[in-house]
């Protein structure tokens, strides 16, 4: 049937749509929601949007400055670094490493953390003690300080910093799933349900999920920033993403040397690890103030 | 064996746990036992913490007992699963706003009983919903609506609606009057003995109104502290109180006057 849309209707939108439009509100997270989408897309498609190989060295173009600058060349938008390698297409590359992976880590995070948080949060009694507290001696770690004790056996490689990061982030998500379904189950609309005679399955997939998947969406970006900084901080310090492979962090680290003859080796690839964590964290906060903003309303 | 609901020697207790320690039981409700036929409708009074809402809440199966046994036809029903209860009895919450799942349409709430007791296939479903959703006074446009979209009447009345989509034998209505305003509180008694005379569903309710009991209910059970001090038809009870306190519930209308019609049909 056509939707022939003769007579006005003022349709109040669904509680995702309210969140939307509430955070549209707010230029911030709307700029950062934005910018987040951009990077996701040129990280996605960085083998063919790289204007140079990011590995080829240009022996004619050491230490290239900005095309902003003076000596700059419009050929070198950002640059090139000390061994003659072009800084955008290195940014670009290296988001797969520095955007890519946390992504991943943080979505096996939450596929095994979600699993055993819903599975503790709908039994009950000492299994569910067990499962919420299964991994909780992890959290008593740092995840830097667990990622070091697990390259200090395994060794250094990106492998190891993923398994590392992976698994400090499930505890996190194991928790907040648990307290959150715990919360809900015993509100007055879960009892209904249960007097309508539906399966435990339907339960937890239609009926408690979409009551917390704000704060499923609260805790996923907070591990994806958290994700974000260990990698590059494990780069950084030569444990994590090894040398040649143009990692945001390993990029700081090998601008330290020049820092003062080409402070845009540094700047750069720092730039774009600030802009894309400060922006997640913006849209995490915003999604948070947009649902205790729906909530307060209803 | 004729009567449609037995309850037997039904209790609860309620065990607070402090840490480790075994806690000390504190009694909800001491063992209580009566019946009631098809059609007919119950209600329970009593004071605040009396236990009245734990009867309600044991018959609909929000809470099991703790001893005794309720007969539905002379099943068991402690011994059913939650989806065969619900097929025979349903229950309508105190707050409407709360017992709504409020992520998820009016219309889908009302097909979740159909997904998991009937056969109908997914138009059936919406074709059925859109039936009782007429039946309670809804629109079938409220199909698509969030409850809290809704005013507090209307989220009534899609209680309503999800207590009678099964067409049970008994519905269960906990205090489910007492946050509406007069007028519509009238309507919406006025739906349900409609409901009752169509479909011969029975009826329990937990109020505390004397007007809205006198006017609706066949029986009446007065609670105090946990046990059951009387139990009889309405103009036994009303006529031939036996106790002070029945007397203070049933005729309490002397202190607040609240206009008789208001819950009479219209």
């Amino acid at each position: 049937m056509p939707n022939t849309n003769i007579y006005f209707q003022q349709r109040e939108p669904s509680p995702l749509r309210q969140i939307w439009l509430h955070m549209n509100a707010n230029p911030f997270a709307v700029a950062a929601f934005y910018f987040l989408a951009v990077a996701i897309v040129m990280m996605l498609l960085s083998p063919w949007i790289t204007p140079f190989n990011p590995d080829s060295q240009f022996a004619d173009a050491i230490l290239q400055p900005p095309s902003w600058d003076d000596q700059g060349e419009i050929r070198y938008l950002f640059g090139t670094d000390d061994l003659g390698r072009d800084i955008l297409s290195r940014i670009i590359a290296g988001s797969v490493y520095s955007l890519g992976y946390p992504l991943v880590a943080v979505l096996f995070a939450a596929l095994i953390g979600v699993s055993i948080g819903a599975w503790a949060g709908m039994s009950r009694g000492v299994q569910s003690s067990t499962l919420n507290h299964l991994l909780d001696v992890i959290l008593s770690i740092p995840s830097l300080l667990l990622a070091l004790v697990i390259i200090a056996i395994l060794g250094p490689s990106l492998v190891n910093v993923m398994f590392a990061i992976t698994l400090v982030l499930i505890p996190q998500f194991i928790h907040v799933v648990h307290n959150a379904i715990y919360d809900e189950r015993y509100k007055e609309y879960v009892t209904a349900s249960r007097l309508n005679g539906v399966t435990r399955w339907y339960m937890l997939t239609r009926v408690i999920f979409p009551n917390i998947t704000s704060v499923l969406v609260m805790q996923t970006t907070f591990a994806l920033s958290t994700a974000i900084l260990d990698i590059a901080a494990l780069g950084f310090l030569g444990l994590g993403v090894q040398a040649p492979a143009p990692e945001w962090g390993t990029m700081l680290a090998r601008s330290l040397d020049q820092v003062y003859l080409s402070p845009w080796m540094m700047v750069l690839p720092g730039l774009a690890l600030f802009l894309t964590i400060l922006s997640i964290n913006v849209l995490g906060d915003s999604i948070r103030a947009a649902i205790a903003e729906r909530v307060r309303n209803s | 064996m004729s009567k449609l609901l037995e309850v037997h020697e039904v209790s609860k207790y309620y065990v607070h746990k402090d840490g480790w320690m075994p806690g000390k039981p504190v009694c909800a409700l001491e063992p209580v036992s009566f019946s009631l036929e098809r059609g007919e409708t119950l209600a329970i009074m009593g004071e605040t913490g009396s236990g009245k809402s734990t009867i309600a809440k044991i018959i609909a199966g929000a809470e099991r007992p703790s001893s005794g046994d309720i007969f539905l036809n002379g099943q068991s029903l402690t011994r059913m699963s939650d989806r065969q209860r619900c097929r025979h009895v349903r229950m309508i919450f105190q707050d409407s706003l709360r017992s709504l799942n409020p992520q998820i349409t009016v219309g889908k709430q009302l097909c979740e009983p159909l997904i998991f007791n009937t056969d109908l296939n997914y138009p059936q479903q919406k074709e059925r919903v859109h039936q009782v959703l007429s039946q309670v006074g809804l629109l079938p446009d409220h199909y698509d609506f969030y409850p809290h979209m809704l005013s507090s009447g209307q989220q009534q009345r899609v209680a309503i609606a999800r207590a009678i989509v099964l067409e049970p034998q008994i519905v269960v209505a906990d205090e489910a009057f007492v946050a509406l305003d007069p007028s519509i509180r009238a309507q919406i008694i006025n739906l349900i003995l409609d409901l009752q005379e169509d479909m011969g569903i029975s009826f329990i309710f937990v109020s505390h109104s004397a007007e809205i009991v006198k006017h609706v209910s066949d029986k009446i059970l007065i609670m105090h502290r946990g046990k059951m001090i009387e139990f009889g038809t309405t103009k036994a009870l009303i006529n031939h109180p036996e106790e002070q306190l029945t007397k203070t519930l049933l005729h309490s209308e002397h202190k607040y006057k609240v206009p008789l019609h208001s819950t009479t049909k219209e």
